[in-house]
Order: C-alpha cells, then structure tokens, then sequence
C-alpha cells in the first residue's frame, strides 16, 4: 500500500477518513520491517515509540481538524543528527552512540504541530562528514537501486528510505550537497533551502554559516508541502530569517507551466572536463526537455567555481573543527574507559576512540588552516574565494537568468570501497554542490535520467536567495514534462 | 602560500592542538591524507581577487547577505537537573565527575 503514497496523497486520506495515522504508520513500519535491514538505513527504528508518536498525531487531528493540519498523519524519517526529544540522537558516531536528545528541534516542533509524526531516525555519514555514507560507525547505508552502491552522503539514509518508499518524507541536513547529492544518486527530489530559512536548533553542527535543513521526497509537490511548514523565523536560532514567500504549495498549483518564459542558465564550467559522460548524455537531454517546455537556455559563466571545493574544505572544516571541540567526554556522550587519566589526557583519549578516521581528519585540517601563521593564507583566502563565488552566482542571477541548471553530481553512483582511499576524488564528487552553500542560495535536485545500468542521475536547479518559490515551479514544471520521478527501485 | 611540507612533526603538533592523541600508524596515515588535500587547497592562492587586504568577512552573519536579528530578552524554562545529569558519562550526585585538576 505505501509503495505509491505521497505526502499529497497521505494528506488527502486522513482529510477523507480512509487512513488514520496509526494505521499508516503500522503500514511503514511493516514495509519497513524486510527492507530497512538490506539498506542499513535506520540507526534507530522504535516501532513501540513510532505508534505512540502516530497516535498523538491521530489526537491532534482529533482536536484540531485534518483539514487545519497541512501535514495531517503525514510520517517522516528524520535524519540523526537532529534532535528528537527522549531518542538517540548519534550524528552517526560512536561518540553520541548513548546520547539521548533532551530537547525537540524546531522542525520536529513544527512538523508535529501540522499533524505530521516521527517515524524513525536514520543512518548517515558520521557528524554529516561524507559523500557516500560509508563513514557512518554503524555501517553504511546500500543504495536501493543496487545494493553493492552506495547511496550518497551524507543523508544517505534519508535518500535510501525514501527511494525505497519507508516513509514519503524525510529530513536531512545539506553542509555541502548531503541532501541533494544522495537525492540524486537514489532517484528523488531533495532541496537544499536558502541559508537561513529553516531553523537549525536541535540540529548537531557541522559547518555553521553552511548547514541547511531540507526535505527529500518522491515529488517536488511534496517538497512545497513540507517546505511550507519547516520554513519560519525562530527566535532559537539568530540566523534564522522570515521567508518572504509563505505558501509555496499554492504557488505551485497557480504556475504548473512556469518554465514557459523562464530563463535558465547552463554554467559551462560544469559541463566541460570530469562529467561523466552518461550524466552528461542525461543532462543534454534535460536541457531540450526544459527547453521544449518553453524556457529560454543562456550559457553562462561562474568564474571562481572550480575553488569552491577548496574554499570549502578550509571554511567547512574549520567551523567543524571549532563545533566538534564539544565533544570531549565530560557532559555528555562516550568517555574512555581507561582509568586514571588526568584531563587532558581525558579529552584526547576519547576523542581518540569516539571519532572515526574521516572526522579526526577534518577536525585536524579545521585547526591547522585556523592555526598561528596559516590562518591568514587559508581562512582569510577561503574566505575571499567564498565572497568571489557568491558575486559570480549574483552576477548571472542579474543578467536576466531565473535558473541556474547543472548536474548534481558529475558522476553517478559508485560502488562501495571505491573512493574511500582517496580522500580528495571523495570530496570532488561534491563539486557540483558545495558553491550553493558557500553562496547561501536555495537549490533541488530533481531526477532526470537513468544509466546503462539503471543507476539514477539528478539535475540540480539554483536559484536567487530567498526564490524557493521560483525554484519549486521550476522543478514543478520539468516533473511534469518528464517520467523520471515515477521510476522505483525494486526492492 | 608556501607549499606546506606535512610531516610527521606537524601531524603531531596539530592532533595535539585539536585534542587528538594518535598512534605512530594513524600519524603516518594522517600524514599522507592531510598532505594531499592541502596540497589541493593550496590552489587558493592563485585566484586573484580585488577584494581588497582590509576586506573581512562577517563571519557571525552566517552564509554571505544572512541577517541576525535580535530576540527579546525573555525567562524560559531549562532542563531539570535530573535531566541533565542522566546524560552525564560519569557522576557523583548531582555532580559531573571529572579528573582531578588540583593537587
């Protein structure tokens, strides 16, 4: 039965009274039951606390009406690094492995307040550090289109659950593509909102002026639907702002052809060397496709974005660097358990044991591009680079372009082990991603094609700042022209 | 930028300052993993920008052109000490225990 739920479709049987949310929410968690173990998706999946959770949700509608509840018995899967009240909350860490959220994030405040209820916690790259989900301490997460791939990172258990159809919705965070990228490589939408507009409490961070929650589901409607209920100013968190536009769901539905007049910015400098050729043949095709529904195509130019990796691993990890100092075994989560250290021994003995490679690694990189005598030659750099970008992304949003369109990542899915070795190919697969970030602007990937082998390959749309609406209609727009978002996984 | 030669000696100093302590195997692991992403972030230095050396980022505004507006001043509850303390690694009481730092 859940196999073609929508959170659209969702809503409109609680509203009708054929579904409640207890009864959907035992349907997930049986399909849940024989697939989230193939994928290794889930870190925590409480089926007594997912059904108490539905049948609060099932009170409040009760209460409050369905039809006052824009989320009404809609489930969701929330990816582990933000807090839910009384459940482990690991960042997919040893070091978090026993810790114990005390304090909702405001997008679970605000998705329970729509009607909407938690249905599980989801496995991811330790501390959102990853492109593949193979950093997790607790395994990682397999691609639903084929087991032996993996998903992306690093909300790979977000992608993978929702590919695989274990809930219509879940959360993930996006510090330099973690949402958009495993959205594309598991055949889904996944949207990456402009810096600022949903709240980051209760969210562990990684990169503070980076770090964005979003939604990835199967369809860009519903990506509006959630949207229009994470989006809000939050007195919690300073960065947060009051998104201008307030209904991006109506928007939607008012503008179903709104490519037609729309110009649409191809930025050559992702279409030059390292694509892969099949995700190059996809996107040539997407273009005719946005083309063919009425948008007009301009070549543009993004100077400064072959730094945006490098700019990034100096900025990234240096707010990691000073985030996770946290960590250190005294107020909460893993302590060593060797006796008789005095405090500083402490300190690096559980750090030593609680952080896997790939974050010991950025935390090291984050201290010394901060440290005496390199600081001003890569921090400020990095610095000046991200300014560069963000003008070069303003600079063609001036010129009249409404879109920028690219691939979200330059290669499809790769197998398991295959780029662990080499830190740096890694963190290349993010290159399509991460100037979004750096510059704060909104963006989605929606799928646009298949490989040879079956694999999925994802187009990502950018827009200006605080433009989710003209983001969604695009998206909107193109899924409509096209099948791509109807294709599932056999699993 | 000078091109930054990571040896085991500045592999040692930085998991130092980042509270890390490493093993001869993970030193030289880190060594060669840290050498090759600063060798590519080293690329920085080429672009040139006019930005000008007294150009400095906001770096509490967030993300370029985020705003933070104020909040009001106003009591809110906390966690009860109970709370807090469950999630504590090791305790004494309502105590966090920590190693002895006073002779």
């Amino acid at each position: 039965m859940t196999a073609n739920l929508t959170v659209k479709s969702i809503v409109d049987l609680v509203r009708s009274g054929k579904q409640t949310p207890t009864q959907l929410a035992a349907a997930y968690l049986d399909r849940t039951r024989s697939i989230a173990q193939k994928l290794n998706s889930h870190l925590h999946l409480d089926e007594a606390a997912a059904l108490s959770e539905a049948l609060a949700a099932e009170k409040r509608i009760h209460e409050i009406g369905a039809h006052r509840l824009p989320l009404a018995g809609v489930p969701v899967l929330v990816k582990d690094n933000i807090c839910v009240r009384g459940s482990k909350t690991t960042c997919g860490s040893k070091i978090l492995e026993n810790y114990v959220a005390t304090y909702d994030a405001t997008v679970i405040k605000r998705l329970r307040e729509a009607g909407a209820f938690v249905l599980g916690k989801l496995n991811m790259d330790e501390f959102a550090m990853g492109s593949s989900n193979e950093n997790s301490a607790f395994g990682p997460v397999r691609n639903p289109w084929n087991l032996n791939y993996v998903p992306g990172g690093s909300s790979g258990g977000s992608a993978a659950s929702v590919a695989a159809r274990l809930a219509p919705v879940a959360l993930g965070s996006d510090t330099g593509g973690s949402i958009r990228q495993p959205a594309s490589f598991c055949g889904i939408v996944g949207l990456k909102p402009t810096y600022g507009t949903v709240s980051r409490f209760g969210l562990v961070a990684f990169g503070s002026s980076l770090d964005q929650i979003g939604p990835l589901t199967t369809t860009v409607e519903d990506a509006a639907l959630v949207m229009d209920v994470l989006a809000g100013l939050d007195a919690s968190d300073s960065t947060s702002v009051q998104h201008p536009q307030s209904d991006f769901a109506r928007g939607l539905s008012e503008n179903p052809d709104a490519l037609k007049g729309m110009t649409v910015g191809i930025p050559e400098e992702f279409f030059e060397s390292g694509l892969d050729s099949e995700v190059g043949a996809c996107l040539e095709r997407a273009i005719a496709d946005v083309q063919r529904a009425g948008a007009k195509i301009k070549r543009v130019r993004l100077p400064n974005i072959s730094y945006s990796v490098a700019a990034y691993y100096v900025i990234a990890t240096a707010e990691a660097s000073a985030n996770l100092a946290r960590f250190d075994g005294i107020r909460y989560g893993y302590r060593t358990k060797e006796a008789g250290l005095g405090l500083k021994d402490l300190y690096r003995k559980t750090r030593s044991e609680g952080f896997g490679q790939e974050v010991k690694q950025r935390i090291m990189l984050g201290t010394f591009v901060l440290s005496s005598g390199y600081y001003d030659a890569f921090y400020s750099k990095a610095n000046k680079v991200r300014e560069l970008i963000s003008r070069d992304f303003d600079a063609v949003f001036d010129s009249g372009v409404d879109l920028i369109l690219t691939p979200t990542s330059p290669t499809p899915p790769f197998k398991l082990g295959e780029k662990l070795s080499d830190p740096l190919a890694m963190y290349l697969s993010d290159i399509c991603t991460i100037g979004v970030n750096l510059a704060g602007l909104p963006a989605i990937s929606v799928p646009c094609g298949r490989t040879k082998a079956g694999l999925p390959v994802g187009m990502q749309l950018i827009a200006p700042k605080f433009n989710e609406q003209t983001l969604l209609n695009g998206a909107h727009a193109y899924e409509r022209a096209t099948e791509w978002h109807k294709d599932q996984p056999a699993i | 930028m000078s091109k930054i030669q990571v040896d085991r000696e500045l592999v040692r100093k930085v998991a130092d300052l980042a509270q890390l302590s490493l093993s001869e195997q993970e030193i030289g692991l880190y060594q060669e993993r840290l050498s090759k992403v600063l060798s590519y972030v080293e690329q920085l230095d080429s672009v040139h920008e006019s930005l000008g050396k007294d150009w400095r980022p906001d770096t509490a505004r967030g993300a370029p052109g985020a705003s933070t507006p104020e909040r009001a001043d106003t009591v809110t509850g906390s966690l009860s000490v109970e709370e807090a303390m469950k999630q504590a690694p090791a305790r004494i009481g309502t105590a966090f225990q920590v190693p002895r730092i006073l002779e």
